[in-house]
């Protein structure tokens, strides 16, 4: 995320994303952006990169 | 190591998570935010908007008050009660004009937030026999309506909400809504025994679902649904190595977590392995989430614990 990401995004978010058809067409935008078109590795995913012991060394 | 001993460490790491998620909530009554647990919203006044999936917290609430257990002082206290009481009121104010919540950015009409939120509400109501608040059926209409996520984690939550509303109105067309969701699920289940995420196995995710689908079954008693739930534990246990954990790398959505209360219900023998990750600090706890997960995943803690404690 960036400062002029967001900005655009709230902006959408609150103009033409009062109306659903356009929030499906970000949301439809935003999980092929974010999601579909990567590789599983890739994916965002919130509930992801949390520690894990095996990072230590032994 | 007794079953009720095992449900111990459950409900301990539950509990040890509550006093911070309650510092999530803001506890001032009359305040115009009483009941948010988006802390970034009313505390920290950083957030726009508050994130819907927070009120989450609801659904511990209401397990806190209403089971009496050792370590939980939270147990019938009129302040849990009150602030539930706020918690859904909140939630209710807070959806957006047709019924759905929002998660990330305003008027988002989310169906993960919707799904998760709705039905945790409806747990907390079912447990107090409270009523469902102010146009509830707009959200109820807006979740059948929604088309299915390719996250059946969240489908699956949708499908307990539904049901939910049906035990608390009597409305079988919400019955009929949640057993058609159920059924959508179990058809796309791959023949491993996996219920997809976006297109693939991920171990967490779908221990999540499953926690979801053994709600919804201990309420509805589908028993069509039963094989399904057996070829879904039979999917984790194949995955679940000795030391509770699983290979991150090879889920679709890479995560680390397992959720235990669907297995417990199914008496799997993953849950010892879990047990052992847990004791041995090998594997994710609630304590290690950030602020959004370490909510749901603390109820699920708590009710694997309790059930547990229930049959030891």
């Amino acid at each position: 995320m960036t400062t002029w990401r967001l900005i655009w995004l709230r902006l959408y978010a609150i103009t033409l994303g009062r109306l659903a058809g356009f929030d499906r067409l970000l949301r439809r935008g935003l999980v092929w952006w974010l999601i579909t078109r990567r590789p599983p590795e890739e994916r965002y995913v919130a509930a992801s990169n949390y520690f894990d012991p095996k990072e230590l060394e032994r | 190591m007794s079953t009720r001993e095992d449900g111990d460490l459950y409900t301990g790491l539950a509990l040890a998570q509550v006093p911070r998620i309650l510092g999530l909530a803001d506890r001032r009554e009359g305040a115009r935010t009483y009941g948010c647990f988006d802390r970034y919203y009313w505390q920290y006044r950083l957030m726009d908007f508050p994130n819907a999936r927070f009120q989450e917290g609801v659904h511990l609430l209401a397990l806190l008050y209403h089971h009496s257990l050792d370590g939980n002082p939270f147990a019938g206290q009129r302040m849990i009660a009150g602030l539930a009481r706020g918690a859904v009121d909140f939630w209710a104010g807070i959806r957006n004009r047709d019924g759905s919540v929002s998660e990330v950015y305003p008027n988002e009409r989310s169906l993960c937030a919707t799904a998760f939120s709705f039905a945790a509400v409806t747990e907390a109501l079912l447990r107090w026999g409270w009523p469902l608040p102010r146009n509830w059926e707009r959200t109820a209409r807006w979740l059948a309506r929604a088309p299915d996520s390719p996250a059946s984690n969240q489908n699956a939550a949708a499908a307990v909400a539904l049901y939910n509303c049906y035990l608390l109105t009597g409305d079988t067309g919400l019955e009929a809504e949640a057993v058609a969701e159920v059924g959508r699920l179990v058809r796309a289940q791959h023949p491993q025994g996996y219920y997809p995420e976006y297109g693939g196995a991920d171990v967490g995710y779908h221990s999540l679902t499953l926690s979801w689908l053994v709600r919804y079954q201990q309420k509805a008693k589908d028993h069509a649904l039963l094989e399904s739930l057996r070829k879904a534990v039979a999917f984790v246990e194949e995955r679940v190595g000795p030391d509770g954990r699983h290979d991150s790398s090879a889920n679709s959505r890479r995560t680390q977590f397992l959720y235990p209360y669907g297995l417990v219900a199914h008496g799997s023998g993953v849950v010892a392995r879990h047990l052992v990750g847990l004791r041995q600090g090998q594997v994710l706890q609630p304590g290690w989430l950030d602020d959004r997960y370490v909510i749901p995943l603390s109820v699920d803690f708590l009710e694997a614990g309790l059930e547990m404690q229930r049959h030891g």
